[in-house]
């Protein structure tokens, strides 16, 4: 095979086997990977693991041995199966609670170009910049270490979420939506997002209802500096609030370098891998 | 012919296991130690890959990899799949002494293998920066963001040296059909 990958998929795929994936962009990978060979993604994980093997062969300190004491333990685990790994329990994972429901794999549509996309993000800079620099107030290392959660605590809401986000990154900016189709003037809210922890949220006031089955609304986050193509900041539903105000947890589906601008598009359900617009609003630094 | 390690396990030999941990033990330990916090989190690491193995075993194709590339492969997942699932890494660090590459002293190796041979030149030529990079991503399971971190530059930067580095080493290996052909 000589075709080249699409620098979207070698991005997922080297996330893939270095720090794995979100749901949605494992979602996103094996969809992809659907017009692509099936061993590209094994082949990167057995890049990775040769390199591993490779650093670990250069850094002789970095290697030890086993403790007896825990081989003792795997060989009896091993025994108390009667030597069959189905009957073996794979330790339990301390995790934090989520309640961010995935997303389905967006369906593939022709590219309308990029051209619009470089537009839109100049028009939405030409807005001018919304920042509000929050302190470090606890000093946190970064997004990818969270606090240990007591299991019997409920998971916080988006709202508190965001909130904490607010509170806690030193990079976060706030951006407010700032333009619109007419149908949407009436739309008010704003972006938070910490490019440090690849977190943010997108809070609505306002928005439309759409109709799931025909309709769903789909984030864009414009980064130049990154690719000329939008990363896709996930596919979300509005309910009917009455005007009642929404938060929406933003999924990028890959690393974030420099947002310009958040955009929202209305696409087919389960959203689109590239959009042809119209972005229905936006949010421009 | 002998059957190899994976294919006893595959088969149900009640004597693989033990022959398993006395081949691979070390390696399995080795590779999680820099994954994971403390002892405890190691121990868990390494069963959970030896159950993962086991019941791949029989998936085993000596045509597409060696023994230990399939052991290490397994194993990257299921430490990198925990990783994700506690939602927490060890504490963003540089290097440690301990992780140094020394280069080859011509004392015993981890194990032959030509594919590891092929690729230790590829990484000792890569440019200091891009090799921490590659140290921090694949030896010690950080996050992009918090290799970002570690190392004080852009994520995208680091996304671009791990891209390279990925890319570099499968077309080392042989993987020459669908490289974008970047320079390290």
């Amino acid at each position: 095979m000589s075709s080249r990958l699409p620098e979207e998929l070698i991005d997922l795929l080297v996330s893939d086997s270095t720090e794995g994936l979100n749901d949605d962009a494992s979602a996103s990978l094996a969809q992809m990977l659907g017009e692509h060979q099936d061993d590209v993604r094994e082949s990167f994980e057995q890049a990775a693991a040769i390199a591993h093997l490779a650093l670990l062969d250069s850094a002789p300190k970095a290697r030890s041995g086993m403790p007896s004491d825990a081989r003792s333990r795997l060989l009896g685990a091993v025994r108390e199966a009667g030597n069959d790994p189905h009957r073996m329990q794979a330790p339990a994972v301390e995790s934090a609670p989520s309640n961010v429901t995935p997303i389905a794999p967006p369906p593939v549509k022709r590219s309308g170009g990029f051209a619009g996309w470089l537009v839109a993000a100049a028009i939405a800079l030409a807005w001018g910049t919304s920042f509000v620099l929050q302190e470090d107030l606890l000093g946190l290392r970064g997004g990818a270490v969270a606090p240990e959660v007591p299991v019997v605590q409920a998971p916080p809401t988006e709202a508190e979420k965001r909130a904490t986000l607010l509170a806690e990154a030193s990079d976060v900016i706030t951006v407010a939506w700032n333009q619109s189709v007419d149908a949407l003037a009436g739309v008010t809210g704003d972006v938070v997002w910490s490019t440090e922890r690849q977190e943010g949220y997108m809070r609505l006031a306002g928005m439309p209802a759409n109709e799931p089955g025909t309709t769903q609304y789909q984030l864009w986050i414009v980064d130049p500096e990154r690719d000329a193509e939008p990363v896709d900041g996930g596919v979300f539903d509005v309910a009917d609030v009455a005007g009642g105000e929404i938060i929406i947890p933003i999924e990028a589906k890959l690393g974030v370098v420099a947002p310009a601008a958040f955009a929202i598009t209305e696409e087919q359900p389960g959203g689109v891998v590239v959009s042809e617009g119209p972005l229905i609003l936006v949010a421009g630094l | 012919m002998t059957k190899s390690i994976l294919q006893a396990l595959a088969d149900g030999d009640p004597k693989a296991a033990e022959a398993f941990l006395d081949q691979y033990g070390d390696l399995l330990w080795s590779l999680a130690r820099r994954f994971c916090d403390d002892h405890a989190e190691i121990e868990d690491c390494v069963q959970d890959a030896v159950i993962e193995i086991w019941r791949s075993a029989a998936k085993f194709d000596a045509s597409k990899a060696s023994e230990t590339t399939f052991v290490a492969m397994i194993a990257r997942r299921r430490y990198i799949d925990r990783l994700r699932q506690r939602k927490r890494r060890p504490a963003p660090e540089p290097l440690a002494e301990d992780d140094q590459l020394v280069g080859d002293q011509g004392g015993p190796s981890l194990e032959m293998l030509a594919e590891v041979e092929q690729i230790k030149p590829l990484i000792a030529e890569m440019r200091d920066v891009q090799r921490n990079v590659v140290q921090l991503a694949i030896f010690r399971g950080y996050s992009h963001g918090d290799i970002a971190r570690v190392l004080n530059m852009p994520l995208g930067t680091v996304k671009t040296h791990l891209r390279r580095a990925m890319l570099a080493i499968r077309e080392q290996l042989g993987e020459q059909d669908r490289s974008t052909g970047e320079a390290l």
